[in-house]
């Protein structure tokens, strides 16, 4: 007797075997079924709402909240520009920092001290004025280098001499009496764009750039400093085969070809982003996109469909099993939703990387099979699944990037053949346009 | 269970009635675990298994597309069961290539004697070897899969299979020696 002859052969006595559950047996099962509903229906409502909060606070968050001394060395530095330029872009406001930052580094004996401190005090009375005075009055604007000079000049040398009293050195703690005024509220941006882009030139300092505006136009906060951009993106997968082959009841088939298997993606998106430092962002994203897959199996019927018989030379017969099979070209689409939040960091002056962390979101699948010798597709059970995403970027034009990135693609969110499974990663090369 | 009653329990399990999904389960709880029990180490396990078995098939209902509905479930919880011993132990089953056992004779009398046990005493022998054999000869002797099915089932080459199968009948039948010996003194 061979082997295979005792295949089953204790199936008879088995088949009507039973055990007995225990009484509650269902109650877990059905506390398990509910907690899995509640969680997937919770996953889909909180994911749009955490896209919600998170576009939220990046628009309506300044993002720029420059110490007062970063403020006055950096608003120095354009001032010094303004004037060897001869461009007549300079408020009061900037030049009178001008004369705040010079006097605190010439401020090293007791009686310049005093000077500096007086210079202050009339500094804040000549922007008190000007702010009162905005809503009629346009401010008054250097049209040279020497006008400006001048202007300046003739304001500290007056006030000066009418208004201040000599004090004793070291009389008074200058803390006290140092601007409170928020420099940020005079400073009005040309375009928030044109901070950002900064991310991109080490050269340019990280601040907003001076406008010609009156202080009536000034905004009282500053303007939100996301970037947003829309993508095209498209690339393919590169998939590699983790389970190869699978029975059915009749078949027995396999990939048999896994070089052949073919899988793209293309996708259209949003992103917000915002500077955190100088060569840092963050961002955050939303893709609506595509994914196909299209594989070959070989299916080999389990029993012989025919016999075939022929004689051989020294006039016997031999029997030959001739087992049925083909090939099936299996294909399977997802449309999917991706929303991400991640960094991006300059490396060079144009170029750097970037990563992030995804939620991916299946919005419909479908499935086809040329002959479906095999399984029946699987449909997936799973409509949310984490995913990650590392890359690099190139800034193409002032406002245009392009970005080639590595994702990894969730598989169980894609239906599946029974016994065959994939490991998929996407190649992705997309195109960012800001507006 | 007539075929109108299922499909109409099948459509509310799909639609994630409760009531349903009681009924299905109340329908097939006990030959499913009937199934457990043949793998699992001890009945608390075999009872973990079956409600595993039972949300994987709530969960993967839309994917059944007729023929034996009882063949279908007994395959979810088989697979379920081997998994499951898979995850309880982080490793997969311990297998010995030994194809010597695998042409040990087979005119032995071993299935009439065998035979005339019942299911009880042979779930109590099985339960006795090893769990690498005993879930082969489980799977070969009693679910009637072929070699080739259990290899791919459990990550093993068929001559394994096969080895492991005769290895299983070994023991099995030295354990029945024993206890012709013990009844006969």
């Amino acid at each position: 007797m061979k082997q295979e002859d005792e295949r089953g052969f204790l199936s008879d006595r088995f088949d009507d075997w039973s055990g007995e559950p225990i009484p509650n047996g269902w109650n877990g099962i059905e506390r398990k079924l509910r907690a899995e509903t509640i969680r997937r229906r919770l996953a889909l409502a909180v994911l749009p709402l955490i896209l919600l909060v998170s576009f939220s606070v990046s628009y309506f968050k300044n993002p720029f909240e420059p110490k007062v001394e970063e403020s006055l060395i950096a608003k120095n530095e354009l001032l010094q520009q303004g004037l060897q330029s001869g461009n007549a872009f300079i408020s009061k406001g900037a030049a009178a920092d001008k004369i705040q930052m010079n006097q605190k580094e010439n401020s090293a004996s007791d009686n310049s001290k005093v000077a500096s401190i007086q210079n202050e005090n009339q500094e804040i009375r000549q922007r008190q004025n000007i702010l009162q005075n905005s809503s009629t009055a346009k401010p008054e604007l250097a049209s040279s280098e020497t006008d400006l000079g001048n202007s300046v000049a003739n304001q500290v040398s007056e006030n000066l001499i009418s208004e201040t009293q000599p004090l004793p050195p070291g009389s008074i703690d200058p803390s006290t009496i140092l601007p409170s005024n928020s420099l940020n509220e005079e400073i009005a941006y040309l375009d928030p764009k044109q901070a950002l882009l900064s991310l991109n030139n080490f050269e340019t300092p990280l601040i907003p750039q001076l406008s010609e505006k009156p202080v009536s136009a000034i905004p009282s906060k500053a303007k939100p400093g996301f970037l947003r951009s829309i993508s095209v993106q498209t690339g393919y997968a590169v998939s590699s085969v983790e389970l190869n082959s699978a029975m059915s009841e009749k078949w027995k088939y396999s990939v048999s070809d896994p070089s052949f298997t073919q899988a793209g993606f293309a996708s259209i998106g949003i992103r917000l982003e915002q500077p955190i430092k100088r060569q840092f962002s963050c961002f955050y994203g939303l893709e609506i996109g595509t994914f196909i897959r299209r594989s070959i199996l070989t299916a080999v019927s389990k029993l012989p469909e025919s016999y075939l018989i022929s004689s051989t030379a020294d006039g016997r017969y031999s029997v030959s099993p001739q087992m049925a099979g083909g090939k099936e070209v299996r294909t399977s689409l997802m449309v999917f939703a991706r929303a991400e939040l991640g960094v991006r960091s300059a490396i060079t002056r144009h170029s750097g990387v970037l990563a992030s962390v995804q939620g991916w979101g299946r919005l419909g699948s479908n499935s086809t099979s040329t002959n479906n010798q095999g399984d029946a597709f699987v449909k997936s059970s799973t409509s949310i699944a984490p995913g990650f995403k590392i890359g690099t970027w190139w800034q193409s034009g002032p406002f245009s990037q392009v970005e080639f990135a590595y994702s990894g693609l969730p598989e169980k969110l894609i239906d599946s053949t029974p016994g065959i499974s994939f490991k998929t990663g996407l190649l992705g090369l997309s195109f960012r346009q800001s507006f | 269970m007539k075929p109108e009653i299922l499909q109409k329990i099948l459509k509310g399990c799909i639609d994630e009635d409760a009531r349903q999904q009681r009924a299905l389960y109340e329908a097939f709880a006990k030959p499913m675990l009937g199934i457990c029990l043949r793998y699992a180490a001890d009945r608390m396990e075999a009872e973990d298994v079956l409600q595993l078995g039972f949300i994987k098939v709530f969960k993967s209902l839309s994917t059944y597309q007729g023929g034996s509905f009882e063949g279908w479930m007994k395959r979810i919880f088989i697979r379920e069961s081997i998994n499951q011993y898979h995850h309880r132990r982080r490793r997969p089953l311990d297998f010995v290539e030994d194809n010597s056992a695998a042409i040990l004779n087979h005119s032995d009398g071993f299935i009439e004697a065998i035979s005339n046990l019942s299911t009880q005493e042979i779930l109590k022998m099985l339960a006795r070897i090893s769990e690498g054999s005993r879930i082969v000869f489980t799977l070969f002797a009693i679910e009637g899969y072929a070699h080739a099915e259990i290899g791919e089932m459990l990550g093993i080459s068929v001559g394994t299979s096969k080895s492991q199968y005769s290895r299983a009948r070994q023991l099995l039948k030295q354990q029945l020696k024993n206890q012709l010996y013990e009844t006969g003194r």
